[in-house]
């Protein structure tokens, strides 16, 4: 069919005709008919975002559903994130190369998720290093080669074309200043909390927080991998913080205070399943029983709310057994 | 007997067994297909019962109770329940739980007694791949009985960090044996025991290292009220880590409620419980 139009239409027209498109799409606020081309959203000054899509992933959506953003400073461009595959680190930079002509000087990974994973390689062909804290690099080594096969499987090869497992360029143990784009950047690490090696990056000049997987907004937070009291005690450090928004690991933008809904979301969650265990639910019955109504409306609480369930049920049980 | 009519019939009996769940299982044409045309199944019917009958699952005598699909394949609840009033001329003595594509499919043979009171059980278990789980009752009579379901579950990203498998280690056969409520006589009461063990089966890879795990699992239990068996049970890697079971016993007088585990590599594990007019109502540990 390409080449069929190729032949019939100049490839130039039909390039400027493809730009045209973008450009008017992208100047009137429409969203891009396809998300390959993503729109970000301006979260501050020189601070933008790009909204992840809800549910599951699948070939519509094609596994995008994790936020990234960027951050723009005087001499350069620090990535949050990368995106779910390598065609998907490719559309990222594109799309910052359409807000900005400074060039991109390093990625960060907050947490070791899929969604923000894999586009990595995209970022390292430009010769952009990738940085993230070394035990989520460990977490991603000894589990998402899997990950990926799974991915790959759902998705199909034309979507994870040239998507490939790596490893950082720049793995780090603490939190830390970057000073790299002539606007300080605070790389804020707060032990394994949501997850090893999970971190948040805050601008300081516009006080927003890139909150990777230690918040999400009207989505189901995952507990697999996390500490649950270091995750609390993470949340109680970052409501301390002078924050003017936070772009969360999934869903939208929001004020300070969805620091506060993770963490009544964490609190029911323990409480609900202690509750459960005391009465003796066994494990096949806790799904069923599993309901907390008040978080029904978030994204993926059919399935990440009812797996976190059966993980806290588990972790207390043995808690309860072997203390 | 038409094909189509068979087909029906295998759908009727699945269907009947999740009744109990708040959502129907669909069962799908291929699922049924998978569950009905197993070949690893046709071998393990063969070597297990020979040619002996197996009934579907008439009237619901097996409750059999698996998630659709698992979130995590590592920790799947399986439910087993015998709905027949056991006498002692006609008792479940054995239930087989069998998940066809795991790589030791027999899972578990449990066998009971009248002392069990009841012949159900509940346990975890690891499913490598989209597979059909079965759970034969054999009565003592003779009589075989099948339900079965097809199950979703695949490893995947929902591997572990890893550091349960050492907890697990360091508290090596610890065990706890429970009695929630208080303890009434002459009728079926449930217990738990949970053991600390990696159960591990010497097929998963560590990534990083690039080296397997060796097998170490639990294979036998073995639990008694005052003297007399109330439970066994023969079991593999197909068992999650830290092999957890929910099963009934059948006290008349005070006594000891006694379980006793063998690994492989031939260490006993025993737990004792006491109990007694006045059993307490909160959990007993009998580490």
């Amino acid at each position: 069919m390409r080449a069929d139009a190729g032949r019939v239409l100049p490839i130039k027209r039909v390039l400027i005709a493809i730009l045209i498109v973008a450009w008017t799409a992208g100047c009137a606020g429409i969203p891009a008919r396809s998300p390959a081309i993503p729109e970000p959203l301006q979260v501050a000054d020189g601070v933008y975002m790009f909204q992840g899509a809800k549910g599951e992933v699948d070939s519509e959506n094609l596994g995008r559903t994790g936020n990234t953003g960027f951050i723009v400073g005087e001499s350069g461009v620090v990535a949050i994130d990368t995106g779910t595959s390598r065609q998907h680190g490719d559309d990222l930079l594109a799309a910052i190369a359409r807000v900005t002509d400074k060039p991109v000087r390093l990625a960060l990974i907050t947490h070791t998720r899929q969604e923000f994973l894999f586009g990595a390689g995209a970022f390292r062909a430009q010769g952009i290093p990738v940085s993230m804290h070394r035990r989520a690099a460990n977490l991603m080594a000894a589990r998402c080669e899997n990950c990926l096969k799974t991915l790959r499987r759902q998705l199909g090869e034309t979507i994870m074309r040239g998507t490939a497992m790596f490893k950082p360029d720049i793995e780090f143990e603490t939190s830390h200043t970057i000073d790299l784009i002539g606007r300080p950047l605070e790389v804020l690490y707060f032990g394994h909390s949501s997850g090893p090696g999970d971190i948040a990056v805050l601008d300081r000049r516009s006080g927003v927080l890139f909150a990777g997987g230690l918040v999400d907004h009207q989505r189901i937070p995952d507990v697999q991998d996390s500490d649950r009291p270091a995750w609390l005690a993470a949340l109680g450090a970052l409501a301390r913080l002078p924050l003017t928004a936070i772009v969360p690991g999934h869903g939208p933008a929001g004020p300070a205070s969805l620091v506060d809904s993770v963490r009544r979301y964490l609190a029911d969650l323990e409480r609900h399943i202690a509750g459960l265990l005391q009465a003796g639910v066994p494990l096949s019955a806790v799904a069923d029983a599993s309901a907390l109504p008040a978080f029904s409306h978030w994204d993926r609480y059919d399935n990440i709310h009812l797996r976190n369930a059966s993980i806290v049920y588990l972790q207390l049980e043995r808690e309860s057994m072997f203390k | 007997m038409n094909a189509l009519v068979k087909v029906y019939l295998v759908c009727i009996v699945l269907m009947t067994g999740a009744l109990a769940q708040a959502e129907p299982r669909k069962v799908s044409p291929a699922e049924t297909a998978a569950i009905e045309t197993s070949e690893i199944w046709a071998k393990i019917k063969a070597q297990l019962f020979g040619q002996r009958k197996i009934e579907p699952n008439a009237d619901s005598l097996i409750e059999f109770d698996v998630p659709v699909r698992a979130e995590d394949a590592a920790i799947v609840p399986v439910s087993l329940r015998t709905r027949m009033v056991a006498t002692p001329e006609r008792f479940v003595s054995k239930l087989y739980l069998i998940i066809d594509k795991n790589p030791s499919p027999i899972s578990a043979v449990f066998s009971f007694t009248p002392e069990s009171g009841r012949a159900d059980i509940e346990t975890r278990v690891r499913i490598e791949e989209y597979t059909p789980i079965r759970a034969i009752a054999e009565l003592n009579t003779g009589e075989l009985y099948m339900a079965a379901h097809f199950i979703k579950a695949s490893g995947g990203c929902s591997a572990p960090a890893g550091k349960d498998a050492e907890a697990a280690l360091a508290n090596l056969g610890k065990m706890r044996l429970r009695v929630d409520r208080e303890v009434r006589f002459n009728e079926p009461n449930l217990a738990q025991l949970m053991v600390s063990h990696p159960n591990t089966s010497g097929l998963s890879m560590d990534q990083v290292s690039r080296l397997y795990a060796p097998a170490y699992y639990v294979r036998s239990v073995a639990v008694s009220y005052g003297g007399k068996p109330v439970l066994s049970a023969d079991v593999d890697f197909s068992i999650s880590e830290n092999p957890h079971f929910r099963f009934y016993f059948l006290p008349q007088a005070p006594g000891e409620l006694k379980a006793e585990v063998l690994d492989t590599r031939d260490k006993s594990f025993v737990t004792r419980l006491a109990v007694g007019e006045r059993s307490a109502s909160a959990a007993t540990d009998a580490r």
